[in-house]
């Protein structure tokens, strides 16, 4: 009964330490979207023409 | 220190080969549809030309104005171009590209989802590549962030207003329908609070949220979350066709599949299928929806522990910290975007004014999206769908298909004009 317990609440205490580490990576997640479009956003403010033009025709073939 | 450190994880490395992988193929995802594209509106100036010719010299025979000539002289400029794009001829024809294009909507969207799902299930993909593949996905967000520039407050207040309302009725309205079958079932309380979370509100992100406050266990979470992918991938794959059958609006269809489709990744990708506008109204339904996210696991606490009286002595959920934790804070980036684009400061500029800010941000957002809808197509594994199965799947059934239904009946009656996104 003790031997069972335990288990369970080791069961229980991984998932919610998977669940939080798992969650805190979607913090994470927007956190790097947030530096990513800042990114974007300032260099669209300093060289509009050609981060229009980088995404827009540089980065197709044809 | 420990604040830089936390957006770094350990072991990048083995993200590298499969996030590599992701980028190759957006790439030559999007250039395919460039490339079918190009040789679509070629076939299109192939027979717009001769008739642009003859009404230039009827206007110029009947003396029109020169601004009307200037116009059409501008049109027939930009046809000539598409043709020369594929170094073609007046009367030259390709059906196939018409047919890819129109027919069978084969665009960057459906390329990459459903190409990146032939190579995940068809072909050897070395393992070393899967954990890269899974922070692909992610990569959406900046793409919904940026979107930001699309709209103004009208927007926001009409057609955010009318998604406000819509979420709050289809949010807990399917978290409690999911949450009472199971307990109507005999479900046990950690399968049904992730189902009714995950139903209700944005899937994956939802279940592994609420996981810790209903104490699901790691097998509860893998039908859960198997069976939202189910349903998630069959809806994407399906609501465009039916949209289509029925002529909804892209406005319609856009707030159809912000109410219907779960995963925040999978109904931006059937908007953008279906359109810019239907992507437009969906992506700001989707953001009242996911503010909604720590308010579903409050509810999902307060129905399966406080309600119950099975809060354990000393542990006590700081309720405001949990909300904290849970809220999705790039959506404040979105918001701020949206606000400068209301102020119409002429610095930023806009969409459409060239050689400005915005207009230069708006064209990065579908690179974003095409990185993440690969990540979404070689991430769906039928193994992983095998997955979904017992009560889950039916509770995930019921709550897929009563949301499907009502939601289609809730956007007739509405119309499209409060949910379309006017941008000015």
């Amino acid at each position: 009964m003790t031997k069972s317990g335990d288990s369970e609440s080791r069961q229980k205490s991984e998932v919610e330490h998977v669940a939080e580490e798992i969650f805190s990576s979607e913090k994470r997640e927007d956190i790097w979207a947030l530096i990513i479009v800042l990114g974007i956003f300032l260099l669209s403010a300093a060289f509009p023409d050609q981060i229009y033009h980088f995404f827009s025709k540089t980065l197709y073939l044809s | 220190m420990k604040r830089p450190r936390y957006l770094f994880v350990s072991g990048w490395g083995k993200y590298v080969p499969g996030f590599l992988f992701c980028l190759i193929f957006a790439f030559a995802g999007m250039n395919l549809d460039r490339f079918v594209s190009n040789y679509h509106k070629a076939s299109v100036a192939s027979l717009a030309i001769p008739e642009l010719e003859q009404k230039i010299k009827e206007m110029i025979e009947s003396g029109d104005s020169e601004e009307s000539l200037a116009t059409a002289s501008k049109a027939l400029e930009k046809q000539r171009n598409a043709l020369d794009k594929v170094d073609g001829t007046v009367g030259q024809h390709w059906g196939w590209a018409t047919f890819l294009s129109e027919k069978a909507q084969l665009k960057y969207v459906a390329i990459l989802l459903l190409g990146g799902i032939l190579i995940r299930n068809l072909l050897p993909l070395p393992k070393t590549f899967i954990p890269g593949i899974s922070i692909a996905r992610p990569i959406i967000k900046p793409g919904i962030i940026i979107l930001g520039v699309h709209y103004v407050w009208a927007d926001i207040v009409k057609v955010g207003g009318v998604g406000l309302g819509l979420t709050v009725v289809f949010i807990f309205g399917t978290a409690i329908l999911v949450m009472w079958l199971c307990k109507k079932w005999g479900v046990s309380d950690g399968l049904g609070g992730i189902m009714g979370a995950g139903t209700g509100v944005c899937g994956v992100s939802a279940i592994i949220a609420t996981s810790p406050v209903v104490r699901s266990s790691p097998i509860e979470m893998a039908y859960a979350i198997g069976t939202i992918l189910f349903f998630g991938t069959l809806m994407l794959f399906t609501m465009p066709y039916i949209g289509q059958s029925i002529e909804l609006s892209e406005a319609q269809f856009g707030a159809w599949s912000a109410v219907a489709i779960l995963n925040t990744a999978q109904l931006v990708a059937a908007a953008e299928w279906y359109g810019t506008e239907a992507m437009d109204t969906a992506v700001l339904i989707n953001v009242a929806r996911i503010m909604f996210l720590p308010l579903v696991v409050l509810f999902s606490l307060w129905f399966y522990v406080l309600r119950t009286g099975k809060q354990q002595p000393g542990h006590e959920i700081n309720k405001w910290q949990l909300v904290k934790d849970k809220f999705p804070v790039f959506i404040l980036g979105f918001f701020l975007l949206v606000l400068l684009n209301s102020l119409n400061l002429e610095s930023l500029g806009g969409p459409k004014i060239e050689g400005s800010p915005f207009w230069a941000m708006n064209a990065a957002y579908k690179w974003f999206f095409a990185i993440g809808f690969a990540g979404i197509g070689l991430s769906i594994s039928i193994d992983d769908m095998k997955k979904a199965g017992g009560t889950a799947f039916t509770i995930g059934m019921v709550a897929a298909l009563v949301k499907m239904v009502l939601g289609l009946g809730v956007v007739l009656l509405i119309g499209s004009e409060w949910l379309r996104v006017t941008g000015s």
